[in-house]
């Protein structure tokens, strides 16, 4: 079984949320057409952190 | 310790974290550890240096995606499981003074976005049942960190009081075939104790209010949850919410404490308390102040019986939240 958790590469998918995506030094950005930007990152003992701006 | 214990005698399920009896309490704000990571500063949950909204894995949480096994062995009558489920932390902000009210309208419009991704997230862990937003805010509601933030529950189950709320929902359409908040929509639309009128939602203190001063913010559509709404909607919520925040904080000339849960339709689960089509998407913000320098306590009919009593009547409450939100000056 497949949870959010297992994938740190997983977007999460709202529905404005589909731009490109970055994958590279283990960091994803979504940005998104209605200037949303979505980084999910992981911190040092594991746990997710997505950050949430607006690109300017 | 991070389990589940049902109790018969009120069907429902209690959760023991103790692991959370060691979390951060009240840490002075040079050690605060929602603020950003600064050069020369102490490391803390967030690395970056600033961030606008961040969200991430309670580290002291109530609910595991990997629990462990109970202490002890269920029976047939008080069953025990492992607490699963999933708790977030959700920071408005990186600036460790401001508070909901204070952040603006453009950045409750960006944490609106925020709750909708990570809702959509949550929900689509098959495991998971309902998600609530939550915030609990302010010393006088046993706040143990200050630096602005809120929370992301998501439970294996419909929570008793969501539950409670499908069940009349379904009593409700059973009986008339309609809504039950589509219905309260409409009856309180224009009446003495709407607090903000948006486009596509509507706050006011319900005429059942269990805190003097409660208001529940309302769409107006029959919109099950938070990723359901569009851009117009999103940007509504956050007008809305802005202008609540900010007329409390006027009315009582406080940093107002409350509690603001966030509730929706059900994700998962099973039988009339997980039907998704009952649900309709609205907050409700508590909080316990019931005048300059009271508050209103929990006691012995809240507690035990489980029955409200409530200090203000709704009719007059509404009017000065009204009056506090129109001739308030709302962050942009």
């Amino acid at each position: 079984m497949t949870t959010p958790d297992d994938d740190p590469t997983r977007g999460s998918g709202s529905p404005d949320s589909d731009g490109p995506r970055d994958h590279s030094a283990g960091t994803t950005t979504r940005a998104t057409t209605v200037g949303l930007v979505v980084t999910e990152e992981r911190l040092a003992d594991g746990r997710r952190i997505t950050y949430y701006g607006i690109s300017r | 310790m991070s389990e589940r214990r049902y109790d018969p005698t009120h069907d429902e399920w209690v959760t023991f974290a103790t692991n959370r009896q060691d979390r951060t309490y009240k840490p002075p704000a040079a050690a605060c550890p929602l603020c950003p990571t600064r050069p020369g500063g102490p490391e803390t949950e967030i690395p970056r240096e600033h961030f606008e909204v961040a969200v991430f894995d309670n580290r002291f949480p109530s609910l595991t995606t990997t629990p462990p096994e109970p202490d002890i062995a269920g029976t047939d009558l008080v069953p025990v499981e492992p607490a699963y489920g999933h708790c977030e932390v959700v920071v408005f902000t990186d600036d460790h003074d401001a508070t909901l009210a204070s952040v603006g309208t453009q950045r409750i419009r960006l944490l609106v976005d925020a709750w909708a991704d990570r809702f959509a997230a949550l929900a689509a862990d098959p495991r998971i049942a309902y998600v609530l937003p939550f915030e609990n805010k302010g010393e006088a509601v046993g706040v143990t960190l200050h630096h602005p933030h809120g929370q992301i529950y998501a439970y294996p189950d419909v929570p008793p009081r969501p539950a409670r709320e499908q069940r009349a929902a379904a009593k409700h359409r059973d009986r008339t075939g309609r809504c039950v908040f589509c219905d309260v929509v409409a009856q309180e639309t224009g009446g003495p104790r709407v607090v903000v009128e948006g486009t596509h939602f509507l706050a006011g203190v319900p005429p059942w209010a269990r805190f003097p001063y409660e208001i529940d913010i309302w769409s107006r559509a029959h919109v099950g949850t938070i990723p359901e709404l569009d851009a117009a909607a999103r940007d509504d919520l956050a007008r809305v919410l802005a202008r609540v925040l900010a007329g409390y904080d006027a009315f009582f000339g406080i940093r107002t404490s409350y509690l603001l849960g966030i509730h929706s339709a059900p994700v998962g689960g099973s039988g009339p308390e997980a039907d998704p089509t009952l649900g309709h998407l609205h907050l409700e913000i508590c909080p316990p102040h019931r005048g300059e320098g009271k508050l209103k306590y929990l006691a012995g009919s809240e507690t035990f019986g489980g029955a409200f009593l409530t200090d203000v009547a709704p009719e007059v409450a509404g009017p000065r939240l009204r009056a506090a939100a129109a001739d308030v000056e709302v962050p942009a």
